[in-house]
């Protein structure tokens, strides 16, 4: 008896080879006890099954119940509309992108982040002895008093000789912190600054910078190229920036 | 630009392992189910809940069931998937979803047929029609089903479920000697061997007095 139970277990779970498969059957077609019992045994196992089955079912009917009762209607929500908040999301993300980037700053900004006075190296100071209104001029500019410093810049620039280039940057620097640019080029424009090889660099910055507050978009880039392209240049990161920025002011 | 390149590029090479990746996520699934713990088996159902049932909710309501039908597909759609799975030599040819839909699909048309034949059977007698679409979705037990079924629930608790280990689960005696706590697989062997006994000594029993009694007076 417990052979057969256990030789039927084998036939029910597949685990005979084919030739116990065979003999298997041909003794259940000849014995018709042993077939019966057979029958009787699967329909046992059948209804240990049909157990299972609803175990599981109650298994599963308590994992969605305990679901539902978790997700609420805010995974329900996330459920059904992930997709289309996804896509609203990177709509809204490049949408402000474009409002970000469509935002064009003004020269009077762009100006006012680029912008800073000259500093005179400490070298050239105390150099002017023979020349008493460059060395008050040169204090004056030192100590922000800007003001002060303009109202002693001579009226006419052909008067001006053997002065340092680097003053004569500060004194455009000084024109340009009073508003007066115009002025400011023409000290920038000047030889002495314009041909040193210490100030040209600064020179063309500097009228860069002039120019923009001008409203000159187009002249500003063009002096800001031969900056931007040389990476040992003065101000060459700067150069690079502003120039890509005025591009969206053109 | 070359930022740019390097995404598309890695874009591109996880689009391609995607089926893949996949493919491994349904293996572990599968892995899960089949396992003899009862926490992987609990995750792995909760993990199909999460990755296929809205899938097989859109089929049903496109078909005109309810949300209460989609449950009652899904979960006899797990039932089946957890049988097959422990079912020697099987081996999932495709991927998860499609195979789950397959049985879903199965399930709510055998369902839909079943409904426009009482619904057939009804209307030709004239009787009311809305009490059938009320019909629960699980078929009827054959009577003598029914019966082994009650004498099962005679048994102890750790009778009945040793045998549904063995015979539902299909786990093996060391698995089920793990689960239930017993020494070595041989305890559980004998375990099952005694329950399967007792059970067939009751069903022997029952059907002696089913033959005794004429069957009016054995249901009185």
């Amino acid at each position: 008896m417990k052979n057969d139970i256990q030789s039927f277990d084998d036939y029910l779970f597949q685990k005979m080879t084919r030739a116990e498969k065979i003999a298997f059957e041909e003794r259940l077609s000849r014995d018709a006890e042993l077939s019966a019992e057979f029958q009787a045994y699967k329909e046992l196992v059948e209804a240990i099954r049909e157990d299972g089955r609803r175990e599981l079912r109650q298994r599963i009917t308590a994992m969605l119940a305990a679901r539902k009762k978790t997700g609420g209607f805010g995974r329900q929500f996330w459920t059904y509309f992930k997709k289309a908040g996804a896509i609203a999301a990177f709509f809204a993300f490049c949408l402000s992108g474009y409002f970000w980037y469509s935002q064009k700053p003004s020269p009077q900004q762009l100006f006012e982040k680029y912008y800073v006075p000259y500093p005179i190296p400490g070298i050239t100071r105390g150099v002017q002895k023979n020349q008493p209104g460059w060395k008050l001029f040169q204090q004056a500019y030192l100590q922000r008093d800007y003001e002060k410093a303009v109202a002693l810049l001579p009226e006419d620039l052909s008067s001006i000789t053997g002065v340092q280039p680097h003053l004569l940057l500060a004194a455009g620097c000084a024109l340009m912190s009073r508003g007066d640019y115009l002025r400011a080029l023409e000290y920038f424009r000047m030889p002495a600054v314009a041909n040193n090889d210490f100030t040209s660099e600064q020179s063309l910055w500097y009228q860069a910078l002039c120019l923009l507050q001008l409203g000159e978009i187009a002249a500003c880039r063009d002096f800001l190229t031969p900056l931007a392209k040389n990476s040992n240049a003065d101000h060459y990161m700067e150069a690079r920036y502003l120039r890509k920025q005025i591009r969206r002011l053109l | 630009m070359v930022t740019f390149c390097c995404f598309v590029e890695l874009r591109r090479y996880m689009l391609l392992l995607q089926p893949l990746m996949k493919k491994l996520d349904d293996y572990a699934i599968l892995d899960d189910l089949k396992s003899a713990e009862r926490w992987r088996n609990d995750l792995a159902l909760s993990k199909i809940y999460d990755l296929h049932y809205n899938e097989i909710a859109r089929h049903v309501f496109r078909n005109g069931g309810t949300t209460e039908d989609s449950e009652d597909v899904f979960q006899e759609a797990l039932i089946i998937l957890y049988e097959k799975v422990r079912q020697p030599g099987f081996v999932l040819d495709g991927r998860l979803s499609g195979f789950l839909l397959g049985i879903s699909k199965n399930i709510w048309l055998k369902k839909l047929r079943r409904l426009r034949q009482q619904n057939q059977i009804v209307q030709s007698s004239r009787a009311v029609t809305i009490q059938v679409a009320e019909e629960p979705l699980h078929y009827e037990l054959p009577e003598s089903r029914a019966q082994l079924m009650k004498l099962l629930s005679m048994l102890n608790e750790d009778c009945r479920t040793i045998l549904r280990l063995y015979y539902f689960e299909r786990l093996s005696m060391a698995e089920i000697a793990k689960r239930m706590g017993y020494n070595n697989a041989q305890v559980a062997k004998n375990k099952k061997s005694r329950c399967m006994q007792l059970l067939r000594q009751l069903a022997c029993a029952e059907t002696k007095k089913r033959s005794t009694f004429p069957k009016e007076d054995y249901e009185k």
